[in-house]
């Protein structure tokens, strides 16, 4: 909640800073819940449903599409997504054609490979785990073209 | 290599041993709040030839205005589970005439709201499923109650009840919290003994709509969310046993009763011949007859009190032997008792010559004991 809030209050702020300027990308991010069910064969199968009823261990899905709506090719483009402290991310989710995952433990300051990060905590240091990530980014290997899409996707487990 | 010391992320990765010391420990047991708004906002950079543009923000219907997108939010909706359970899982032993009778349920909310509790008991007869039976015992006896149920205050298990008032429910009970809940009720005199009465006490969940607490009041009951609906709304998903009950509503049931422990009296009344004018034995005119009667609570669970044995004796054939064992007429457990009338001693014993009546007050009788009364007659002379 105090998250959204402080959010809030930067939109105000940045709007009245550039009221008129437009982008060259349209960005949508959508939550959806994955649901687990039994298909006819007994096998289960997971679909991705609106995320309308969400309780705790449930598991949602954000998809991130970003399409070019200039005329000119976007060069370097880098998606960055903290993950809400209400959410655990599912080890191994991210997901992004074309792009360089990396995954940050420090709030958003330093990004790695998810890999090659470490926590210290009492002294001792060990691996990052999927809990230790603070935000996650997608590192577009390609410039991305005019009218061209692009797509990230992570999932969370509602704590 | 990167080293990085992050305490924030910390917290939910130790799990509840750690949190416990740094949080509170309710809200990550049970998981995130009903009515938390989880947001989430990408923010895109890119730059366009070899200038960096300003970076663009997500929204949920997608933006391409610097500063204009708004995070994707979903409410927390509200899992519904809780449990409810006897204390002691035995019946509750009670004695005919006992008022405030009780027995204890726990209620524990394991849901992720702080919610409201409807409580109703319900008598179980010998037609109910399975006979009405609890703790192994079928439903004999439906005349204990009316259930009277109080919620406790403090822990509820030790010492005697403790409440605040009759509210028939739970207000406002925490997430991972338990409750005692007494259910009172008072055993008619004239329960019988070994009558066991048996009830289920069901608990309803219910929450108000943005679940807000509001003591005070009940909250209305909850029924499960169906089907695509808003998501702005916090919703009803039901984690409990036994899902939703005919209304709709999340209801959990535990059962519990009484054990009426009452006295069982055997009387039994035998004569023998004490004396006739001709040393026969028989029952002759002016022979003396003694009787002894005995009142047995050996079957009995509870003392037998307030006793009294009356006897009216044919005084057209048979008058009271006087002072038969002086210096009393009537013996009680072996004990003489002056059997005047009306009666001048407090000694429990009358005998109205004019009508045959006899009274006799017979002191408590334990469970397991019996008590005996004997007193002599003679038969009319010829």
């Amino acid at each position: 909640m105090k998250r959204l809030m402080s959010m809030v209050v930067l939109l105000a702020l940045s709007v009245t800073a550039y009221p008129q300027e437009q982008g060259h990308l349209n960005v949508r991010t959508v939550v959806q819940k994955e649901q687990v069910k039994v298909n006819e064969k007994g096998e289960a199968e997971s679909e991705l449903v609106a995320a309308d009823t969400v309780v705790p261990g449930e598991r949602v899905v954000y998809t991130i599409t970003f399409q070019n709506i200039s005329e000119e090719p976007a060069e370097n483009v880098v998606i960055t997504n903290p993950i809400s402290g209400d959410l655990m991310y599912v080890d191994g989710s991210a997901f992004g054609p074309g792009s360089d995952i990396q995954f940050s433990v420090d709030g958003g300051l330093t990004f790695a490979k998810a890999t090659e990060l470490t926590v210290t905590e009492d002294g001792t240091t060990r691996s990052a785990g999927a809990g230790d990530f603070t935000h996650i980014r997608w590192v577009m290997q390609q410039e991305l073209a005019a009218g061209a899409q692009g797509v990230a996707r992570f999932s969370a487990v509602l704590e | 290599m990167k080293t990085v010391v992050n305490s924030a992320r910390l917290f939910t990765r130790l799990g509840i041993a750690a949190a416990a010391l740094l949080l509170s420990q309710q809200v990550l047991a049970v998981g995130t709040d009903a009515g938390t708004a989880v947001s989430n906002q990408a923010i895109v950079a890119y730059d366009v030839g070899t200038e960096p543009q300003t970076p663009i923000e997500s929204d949920p219907l997608g933006n391409s205005t610097p500063g204009a997108g708004a995070a994707t939010v979903f409410l927390v909706d509200r899992r519904v589970a809780f449990t409810i359970v006897e204390v002691g899982g035995a019946h509750t032993e009670v004695a005919p005439g006992d008022v405030q009778a009780f027995t204890r349920f726990e209620l524990t909310n394991n849901g992720n709201a702080i919610m409201d509790f409807d409580l109703d008991a319900l008598d179980l007869t010998s037609a109910s499923p399975g006979g009405g039976t609890v703790h192994g015992a079928a439903d004999t006896d439906d005349s204990v109650g009316p259930f009277t149920i109080r919620v406790a205050n403090g822990d509820g298990i030790t010492g005697t009840p403790d409440f605040a008032t009759d509210l028939p429910y739970v207000d406002e009970l925490g997430e991972e919290e338990t409750v005692v809940i007494y259910v009172f009720a008072t055993i008619p005199g004239t329960s019988p003994n070994d009558a066991y009465d048996n009830f289920t006490l069901n608990a309803t969940a219910a929450d108000d709509a943005t679940a807000t607490p509001t003591p005070g009041a009940l909250d209305p009951l909850l029924t499960e969310s169906a089907g695509a609906d808003d998501p702005t709304v916090i919703e009803s998903v039901f984690a409990n046993t036994s899902g939703a009950d005919v209304n709709g509503n999340a209801t959990e049931g535990a059962d519990d009763g009484f054990h009426v422990n009452s006295a069982e009296l055997v009387i039994s009344k035998i004569s023998a011949v004490i004396s006739d004018p001709f040393g026969s034995g028989k029952a002759l005119p002016d022979a003396v007859i003694e009787y002894t009667v005995t009142v047995d609570n050996t079957a009995g669970a509870s003392p037998a009190q307030n006793v009294v044995m009356t006897d009216t004796l044919q005084i057209a054939n048979v008058t009271l032997e006087d002072e038969a064992y002086a210096p009393g007429d009537v013996l009680i457990n072996g004990a003489p008792c002056n059997a005047d009338f009306p009666d001048s001693e407090p000694d429990g014993c009358t005998y109205d010559a004019s009508t045959g009546d006899m009274t006799i007050v017979v002191p408590d009788i334990a469970a397991g004991a019996s008590a005996t009364i004997t007193y002599r007659v003679r038969i009319s002379p010829l």
